[in-house]
């Protein structure tokens, strides 16, 4: 399963997906997926394959705002699929209606500014104290890119917050240093969102900032199968 | 693991932002530079680059 779509949104006839699988549209009610068959029952995650996802997302994005699916959401047979769809309908078609018109953006911002970890000569020679002291200037330093994070999240959100609709962000994962912030920007103010980041990062020339986008609203989609 | 050693530093960069979307949770980015998901590596990005890159990627589409 790649995306969600209305029911009248056909994909390309010479679209292909994973594995050069040929995409297909599958209607329930009024809404429609976009799929393809793939031999197992799951796959295994390799960027060509994640290309080859995102590429027929795309294609959806190119036509209208999508609900797009993560990597690797496979079902038995189309009846499973259809049963999926019919049983979360209204569910979809709420998210579908929420990002519509909409794509995400999302900013990802280093924090090797923030904090680092003593280095080992600073500490105790090995030892149970030493080895402690290691754990607690972790913890330390972890915290204070916690909040760190957190502030500076805080400040994109002010800089651009009269162009996006929604705000997403994953909380740092341990031992990731890398920011990650998304934003639901409607297409028709995409322009003054640029240009409300542009702003940002010219009043913050020591950040270390990618910008990415316009990508299908994968961080603002229910659109999963457990 | 399928590394793609001919793509250039900045489609590197893209294609490290695009595994981060399309899949699902579970892929970090560290400071040594790896993404992986699941403990298995999909991609290496000099973490050199990813610091000095202070741009705006439009509309990224890689070769494919």
């Amino acid at each position: 399963m790649y995306c969600l779509v209305e029911r009248n949104t056909p994909p390309p006839a010479e679209l292909r997906g994973i594995d050069g699988g040929a995409v297909r549209s599958l209607v329930v009610g009024d809404l429609a997926v976009w799929v393809s068959d793939v031999g197992e029952r799951a796959i295994a995650a390799s960027p060509p394959r994640a290309l080859a996802h995102d590429e027929v997302v795309r294609r959806a994005l190119d036509l209208q705002t999508p609900l797009p699916a993560r990597f690797g959401q496979i079902f038995a047979a189309d009846e499973e699929l259809r049963a999926a769809v019919a049983s979360r309908a209204s569910d979809w078609a709420l998210g579908l209606k929420r990002v519509s018109g909409s794509v995400e953006m999302t900013i990802r911002i280093l924090l090797e500014v923030l904090a680092d970890l003593p280095a080992n000569d600073e500490l105790a020679p090995e030892s149970g104290l030493g080895y402690l002291s290691r754990v607690r200037a972790r913890q330390t330093v972890e915290h204070v890119m916690r909040e760190g994070a957190d502030t500076l999240r805080e400040s994109i959100t002010r800089a651009v917050r009269d162009w996006i609709r929604e705000e997403a962000w994953t909380p740092l994962l341990v031992g990731s240093r890398a920011l990650s912030v998304s934003h639901l920007v409607a297409r028709e103010v995409l322009t003054d969102y640029r240009r409300a980041v542009r702003g940002f990062m010219d009043a913050q020339p020591a950040l270390r900032l990618m910008v990415s986008g316009p990508w299908a609203p994968y961080s603002f989609t229910p659109l999963r199968h457990d | 693991m399928n590394e793609p050693a001919d793509l250039g530093a900045s489609e590197q960069l893209v294609l490290a932002d695009l595994l981060n979307h399309v899949l699902d949770k579970g892929v970090v980015i560290t400071g040594e530079v790896t993404i992986s998901v699941a403990d298995i590596d999909l991609i290496r990005v000099g973490l050199s680059l990813f610091l000095a890159a202070v741009e705006t990627i439009e509309r990224p589409r890689l070769p494919r």
